[in-house]
């Protein structure tokens, strides 16, 4: 022990606390001189990354159902940023760090005098941030479009009803003019429970038809039939309320 | 007030027809009524949307019945269901008399939501009358 030490960590001068207050990091077999534990940076890792296993914990235990989608997504997430980050370890690495911020600093002579423990917690704290960004993303994605009961009814495969990988079923339907029975529009929802609103219905006097069910690409498919079929009789023009031919 | 009659179907297109047909029917009579009679003013727009799917079907795709007053706008949006099966084996009368159960569920519904201004109980009395439902 030297000055320098102490200062770095006054635990030194705690005569009481064993290993520096810190077990988990350090053993001390002698009492006298703390040592960091064997593979430091798988420890470290947990600690950086504990917030994200204490979140997903909690979540889980309080609403299980509506946590199984984010959790997914998270893990996915996680994965897909690591995936991202070998591809493309430039881009995906700026673009990463700017997600993070001034959380993680890896720059200079830093990490050549870290120990692996310091390395491990920046690390898990790294995986942390990532995850959290996506799930961030994810959540946000599904208030804009999209809706997280999506993407639990997709199988608990985090894949968003939009997606042609959707395993669910997927009906095909149509709006029609309430006095002329005109098709107004054709399109297809994973969401069954998705309904117009009453303002809508009333201002194109629109009733809506379901007409087939089927899985994503046979709706999406089916879709596309039956405008380009409208298409092909009335003079090349759309349902009015299609804005394209898919 | 105004009387919106629409419809979430699942049924097939014979049926879907005789459906539109009769909710105009209805739709006409009743708007005369309400043209001719005042019954508060509360409601603007009084929108019903019967709901026609096969029943074994209601939980599995997660629909459920609509009961919604709006008293910012006078607005309604009722959305109760009427079994798809049971539809397409009614003759039309039959058929009429389930879309105009469907209106007088909704708006004996609709009576206990809204506190004044809405003379529920007339309304629903005059539409049984005017389709001489007992």
């Amino acid at each position: 022990m030297n000055a320098t030490s102490v200062l770095a960590n006054p635990q030194f001068l705690n005569s009481y606390a064993y290993s520096l207050n810190n077990p988990i990091r350090y053993i001390d077999p002698n009492g006298e001189s703390p040592l960091e534990v064997m593979g430091g940076g798988i420890v470290g890792f947990v600690q950086g990354a504990w917030g994200t296993v204490k979140w997903g914990a909690n979540a889980f235990v309080l609403n299980p159902i509506g946590t199984a989608g984010p959790t997914v997504a998270m893990l996915e997430g996680t994965g897909q940023g690591i995936r991202d980050f070998v591809a493309d370890p430039i881009g995906e690495g700026n673009k990463r760090a700017i997600q993070i911020g001034s959380g993680v600093a890896m720059a200079g002579g830093w990490y050549w005098n870290a120990s692996d423990y310091e390395r491990g917690v920046v690390l898990g704290g790294v995986i942390e941030k990532i995850g959290e960004a996506s799930v961030m993303s994810k959540l946000f994605s599904g208030l804009r479009g999209g809706s997280a009961v999506d993407d639990v009814a997709g199988g608990g495969k985090g894949i968003h009803g939009n997606s042609l990988q959707y395993p669910g079923e997927v009906t095909g339907y149509s709006l029609r003019d309430i006095d002329t029975l005109e098709v107004l529009k054709y399109g297809e929802t994973s969401n069954p429970a998705q309904r117009y609103t009453q303002k809508f219905l009333d201002e194109h006097n629109a009733f809506l038809y379901r007409e087939v069910t089927g899985s994503k690409v046979e709706m999406h498919n089916w879709q596309h039939e039956q405008i380009i079929k409208y298409k092909e009789v009335y003079n090349g023009n759309r349902p009015v309320l299609n804005k394209s031919d898919w | 007030m105004r009387i919106f009659l629409s419809g979430e179907l699942q049924i097939d297109e014979q049926n879907a027809r005789q459906f539109v047909e009769i909710i105009k029917d209805i739709k006409q009579k009743v708007q005369k009524l309400l043209d001719d009679n005042n019954y508060g003013d509360s409601i603007k727009v009084l929108a019903i949307i019967p709901s026609i799917l096969p029943i074994k079907d209601y939980k599995k795709i997660k629909w459920k019945e609509r009961k919604i007053y709006r008293p910012k706008n006078g607005e309604t949006d009722f959305r109760l269901f009427i079994d798809a099966g049971e539809f397409a084996v009614a003759s039309y009368d039959e058929k009429e008399r389930m879309i105009i159960n469907n209106v007088l569920t909704s708006i004996k519904i609709l009576t206990t939501k809204v506190k004044e201004g809405f003379e529920g109980h007339r309304l629903e009395k005059d539409i049984k009358d005017l389709f001489g439902i007992e």
